[in-house]
């Protein structure tokens, strides 16, 4: 069984299994490695991407469920030129190991498009990620700077 | 000790070898005669592109580029234009020592002066190349932008064209260094070089390797510490497809020449499949029998050693150095009999036990690391190591060859906090790659990580401390016991940056270290965790009993510790120390010296109905000069969360033996709601050698906050989590 998708705007075939992660084909079977592994139960989001536009843990989506399905990972997020978000994280120098930080920045990218303007609840609410090296303060700080920018300010 | 500043050496020596590491396959350095060597970290192309090298592993201490600032500075580049690489795993990029690791918060400490005199030397070098083609005396010329610049005639001669004859001049081996007035590099915030790659998804992790044929493994080892492999079917794991191999991993334990006790990996099976998936399928399958002992510890039967241990066996510590026969002995016994004197003659004693619970590092990244065997029998792998060196010597043993047939790749991790100072993650994907005959990819689950983490030790100390009718300490008495760790000990006869910050009459501390199966290691700021605790905490206690302002207390016993003193006034001021709050809310101050920096931390809270919320934390950090500032803030805010989020929930449970909490579900961290507003304000201390950044502001935070608790509530912590007290982090 195939399933077909949209991965960054291209077409592939994904010929894994369909019990299998998004997580795992998008990084053993396309090697898209910017989405990372970090629990498998989906409780850090290290792993996040958007699927349909929406954010999702893809260590807990198995593939059988989305032929069809459009899917956006971090590579894709700076093209064709870097994500209002990916220019305020090296500004506020937000990763520390960065191992999270893709998941973090798919997760901040959803919430932006749903709420362009966030208040500090807002992040607070919707950036569930997990960070052990402690770049929180700095997160919100860019999604602040990158919505302003976005917004036309700054 | 003396350093010989050499132009050559390790770059250089690679052209050929099968030690061609970091550099691309084909050792691409050496190849290329037209890059100029002038040091092992210094290489200038003929365009005049810099290449600063370093061997610090980053692990999100955000230390990778700064030797490369140190030398950049001393060699006026312009920071924009450096190109930061990893260098090869020799012993000459030593830290600490011949070897290659990072740890100990020493990547600055350790190497400052040299990596100025490194940066100098080779800046030397090219002044006096430019100044011979000139003819002109060097002191007319300075380097500057990349280029040496003579002052008179306004010539220039750009670094690339240079560097081939000034790598053939000698190299100075006492350059004169750039005064810290005329810096423009060191001590600014300028970014990150590994940064880019961390927002784009392009940065390697170990598990990101690529390698043709490689297989990716997982692993399951001994559940229950120490305990051996007795059997285990392969078939359910081989049914699955794209399993490939199940491996059964026994008694295996590597003599290292030189090293006093062997490497002892523990028994496991490995499931190696065609990617991760399988693998994990394939190992959730299996049914491995372990042969088990009985009436190993549970949580609380660890604390009992511990106490035990420390009430029973503890022997005072002295101070490091050599004691003629008989001479530490007598020490220890007077220091006890002064201790004894002081509480016997105090006008009060107060007695409290502090208790700390394992805690596991979980980095974000799971162990991961990977291997292939080479032609020769030698080895390439690739993984975060921490002690790059170590596996590769540990390594070479196992497999029965000379160490320089171990190549490593160190590359970048997600976080460690210590962790990947052990090897066994390294040496297993090496095991693996050997019995599967292929190149493999070894990655743990999250559950592995949990479970088999060297966990930073358990802790019992008993503190007594006699108070004299004006409230002043007299007599301090630390009795302590950690498993596999000795961390009351080290507060006196530990090396310089481990010291003990307070100054006590009639003061003696004496430690036990108890073995356990249980594995201890370092956690971030390793024995300083659960001694701060203990001993912040309990100054407070005794501050409370005399009635005394807690900030007021310490200063008679900070007197010789200035350093400590002046973060400990700022960060008091900066918080609004001794203002008043509303009911439930409350300051706790704490201050530590550690790893040559100093530290002092304000954390206000609020607490309502046993929900605790920390509105904000100030912390005053001085490590003598901050080569990276905004770099050592992050590190601030980095270890202030990471400490935070153990006090809140941290804690590992054993139930015979076996760990168990296995995943972030049971092992919570704290989320980015829960983050109080940090504020990190940094003091220099110019004339001070550099201290360390990376750990020194995690001490601090525990007792802070317990003593914030107490300020709100009057409940006192001597033991954590929090949730331990009935206290929720919200």
């Amino acid at each position: 069984m195939t399933i077909q998708l949209t991965v960054n705007g291209r077409a592939v075939t994904a010929q894994s299994s369909p019990d299998t992660p998004l997580l795992w084909v998008l990084r053993d079977e396309l090697h898209l490695m910017g989405t990372k592994y970090g629990c498998g139960v989906g409780a850090c989001g290290a792993c996040t991407v958007h699927v349909g536009g929406e954010p999702v843990r893809s260590c807990s989506v198995p593939l059988g469920g989305l032929d069809g399905a459009r899917v956006d990972t971090i590579e894709g997020l700076g093209a064709p030129q870097p994500h209002a978000l990916q220019t305020a994280w090296l500004e506020a120098a937000v990763p520390q190991c960065g191992y999270c930080q893709s998941g973090m920045l798919m997760a901040a990218a959803a919430l932006l498009k749903r709420t362009p303007r966030p208040t500090d609840a807002d992040i607070d609410a919707a950036m569930t990620n997990l960070c052990r090296c402690g770049s929180y303060p700095r997160v919100r700080k860019a999604i602040h700077a990158a919505a302003a920018r976005l917004a036309g300010g700054r | 000790m003396a350093i010989r500043l050499s132009r050559r050496g390790a770059l250089a020596a690679l052209g050929g070898s099968a030690l061609a590491v970091g550099l691309g396959v084909d050792g691409a350095l050496a190849a290329s005669s037209e890059v100029a060597v002038l040091s092992d970290w210094v290489q200038i192309a003929p365009d005049g592109q810099v290449t600063l090298f370093t061997s610090v592993q980053e692990m999100g201490q955000g230390a990778w580029d700064v030797h490369a600032r140190i030398i950049a500075e001393e060699l006026g580049l312009d920071w924009a234009k450096v190109k930061v690489e990893q260098a090869p795993p020799l012993p000459v990029y030593g830290i600490f020592s011949p070897g290659y690791g990072t740890g100990g918060s020493a990547s600055v400490r350790e190497m400052w002066g040299k990596l100025r005199k490194v940066g100098a030397a080779a800046r030397t070098m090219l002044v006096e190349a430019a100044a011979e083609r000139w003819t002109v005396p060097a002191s007319q010329c300075v380097a500057r932008g990349g280029q040496v610049v003579h002052a008179d005639s306004g010539r220039t001669l750009g670094f690339g064209e240079l560097a081939p004859a000034a790598s053939r001049r000698p190299v100075p081996q006492d350059p004169a260094l750039k005064p810290r007035g005329t810096w423009t590099v060191v001590g600014r915030d300028l970014p990150r070089k590994d940064l880019p790659g961390k927002v784009d998804g392009t940065a390697v992790y170990a598990p990101d390797v690529i390698y043709p044929g490689m297989l990716t493994a997982t692993i399951r080892q001994a559940p229950q510490f120490g305990a051996k492999l007795a059997s285990v079917d392969p078939a359910p794991a081989l049914a699955i497809p794209g399993v490939r191999q199940v491996l059964e991993m026994r008694g295996v334990s590597i003599t290292v020449p030189g090293w006093a006790q062997p490497v002892e990996l523990p028994d496991a099976v490995i499931v190696v499949a065609d990617g991760f998936w399988p693998a994990k399928k394939g190992l959730e399958a299996l049914a491995p029998k372990w042969a088990e002992g009985i009436g190993e510890p549970d949580t609380a039967g660890l604390l009992e050693q511990l106490k035990t241990a420390a009430l029973t066996k503890a022997e005072v510590a002295t101070p490091r150095g050599t004691y003629a026969e008989g001479e530490r002995e007598a020490l220890a016994k007077r220091l006890a009999a002064a201790t004894d004197a002081a509480l016997a003659t105090a006008d009060r004693t107060i007695e409290r036990d502090y208790t700390a619970p394992l805690l596991a590092h979980a980095p974000m990244e799971p162990l991961s690391a990977a291997a292939r065997i080479t032609p020769d029998g030698g080895v390439e792998a690739w993984g975060g190591f921490q002690n790059t060196s170590g596996l590769r010597r540990s390594a070479a043993a196992m497999l029965g060859v000379p160490v320089e047939k171990i190549d490593a790749h160190t590359l970048f991790s997600g976080g460690s906090f210590g962790r990947r100072y052990k090897n066994d993650f390294g040496l297993q994907a090496i095991w693996a790659a050997r019995a599967a005959g292929a190149p493999v990819k070894l990655i743990w689950t999250r559950e592995e990580d949990i479970r088999q983490d060297w966990y930073r030790p358990a802790g019992f100390q008993r503190l007594t401390a006699g108070l004299d009718k004006a409230g002043r300490v007299s007599g301090f008495k630390v009795v302590g016991a950690n498993n596999n760790a000795n961390y009351t000990r080290d507060m006196v006869s530990g090396p310089p940056h481990d010291l003990f910050q307070y100054d006590v009459p009639g003061l003696s501390m004496a430690g036990a270290f108890v073995a356990s199966p249980i594995p201890g290691g370092p956690w971030r700021s390793v024995l300083h965790t659960g001694n701060a605790f203990a001993v912040e905490s309990f100054i407070d206690e005794l501050a409370h009993e005399t009635g005394a302002d807690p900030l007021a207390f310490r200063r008679p016993l900070l007197t010789k510790a200035p350093r400590a003193m002046r973060v400990m006034e700022h960060v008091a001021k900066a918080a609004g120390w001794g203002r008043r709050l509303p009911k439930g809310q409350g300051l706790g101050l704490a201050v530590w010296s550690s790893f040559q920096s100093v530290c002092a931390q304000v954390a206000h809270v609020k607490v309502e109905g046993g929900k605790l919320r920390v509105e904000q934390v100030w912390c005053a950090f001085d490590c003598g000069t901050a080569v990276n500032p905004d770099g050592v803030r992050a590190q601030g805010e980095s270890s202030i969360l990471l400490a935070l989020s153990s006090a809140a929930t941290g804690e590992i449970n054993l139930d015979n033996g076996r760990v168990v909490e296995s995943n972030f579900h049971d092992y919570p961290h704290i989320s980015l709601a829960q983050a109080p507003r940090i504020v990190v304000d940094l003091l220099e201390t110019p004339d001070a050698p550099p201290g360390g950044a990376g750990e020194p502001m995690t001490p601090p935070l525990m007792p802070a906050l317990g003593n914030a608790i107490f300020a709100a509530t009057g409940q006192r912590l001597r033991t954590l989590p929090l949730t331990k007290a009935g206290l929720t982090l919200v």
